[in-house]
């Protein structure tokens, strides 16, 4: 099937810009154009219209030989349509600061640090000084997928104290199904001599 | 410097690359090692296929190509709503 295609062939060489010019001049009926690939050699890239696959590879391969004494160590050859797509695609992600995923979340900036903790939130791409970074296609996914559940979140209870232990007071916390097991348990803190600031305290989680 | 390539030769000054036009009127990019890598033409017989040679010749030499900002794409629908 005929397509207007594009040819690249990879040569392991490293000429001069001089050289790099002359080549392409040479190639101009070609539309060509030569890139150097830093650490790769170059790449010479043809247009061949109105063709099928096989007979664009050999126009190009005869064009560039008349051309370039060596033979190219590698040979793509994609349609016109896929190297404009290629050429109009993004290499690095969309971003999202903390702020912004605050505004697509419809939450405030403190929740999305609350989130943060929560296992299925994306990581940041960077944890810089002013701030982490997403990719914005990551945090679009998660809002897709997460279950909201508005409120106050469902109370627990838990006892919070210090202790003497290994010579220092330590702050300790027991958590308890009910708040009848969380009373039964500050009522024995109470009694207890190496027990102090004993508090019993209603608790949710996400 | 042809109008063409204005915006993305500013974006690739702006990483660090070096641009300029020579006495033939070609706009040569170097990357930030100082490497030369491509050129374009003043006045290129095909610029859009031109234009899509030099881009992928600049990405695939390391030059970041980030999606527009969040302020450039309102800009782009306001132009685009404006038409």
């Amino acid at each position: 099937m005929n397509h207007n295609w594009v040819v690249t062939l990879t040569y392991a060489l490293e000429p001069d810009t001089t050289t790099m010019d002359r080549w392409e001049d040479q190639l101009a009926a070609l539309e060509a154009s030569i890139a150097r690939i830093p650490g790769r050699g170059i790449d010479l890239t043809i247009h061949v219209d109105d063709t099928t696959l096989d007979q664009a590879v050999t126009t190009a391969r005869t064009g560039a030989a008349e051309v370039i004494d060596v033979d190219p160590v590698g040979v793509e050859i994609i349609t016109e349509d896929e190297h404009l797509r290629r050429a109009e695609a993004f290499t690095a992600p969309e971003l999202m600061s903390a702020a912004e995923i605050a505004d697509a979340l419809n939450v405030s900036r403190q929740r999305v640090h609350q989130l943060r903790t929560a296992e299925h939130f994306p990581q940041p791409l960077a944890d810089l000084r002013g701030g982490a970074v997403w990719d914005a296609r990551a945090i679009r996914q998660f809002a897709a997928e997460w279950t909201r559940r508005p409120g106050r979140p469902p109370a627990g209870w838990a006892v919070s104290y210090e202790c003497f232990l290994d010579g220092a007071w330590q702050r300790l916390t027991e958590q308890r199904s009910s708040e009848s097991e969380a009373l039964e348990f500050y009522k024995l803190l109470l009694a207890n001599s190496n027990v102090r600031d004993a508090r019993l305290i209603s608790s949710g989680s996400d | 410097m042809n109008r063409d390539v204005k915006d993305l030769a500013t974006w690739a000054s702006s990483q660090g690359w070096r641009v300029h036009d020579d006495a033939n009127g070609y706009t040569r990019f170097h990357n930030p090692d100082g490497l030369y890598i491509t050129r374009y033409p003043a006045t290129p017989s095909n610029p859009r296929r031109r234009m899509a040679d030099l881009t992928v010749a600049l990405k695939k030499a390391g030059l970041p190509v980030p999606p527009p900002s969040k302020k450039e794409q309102r800009s782009q629908r306001r132009k685009d709503q404006g038409q």
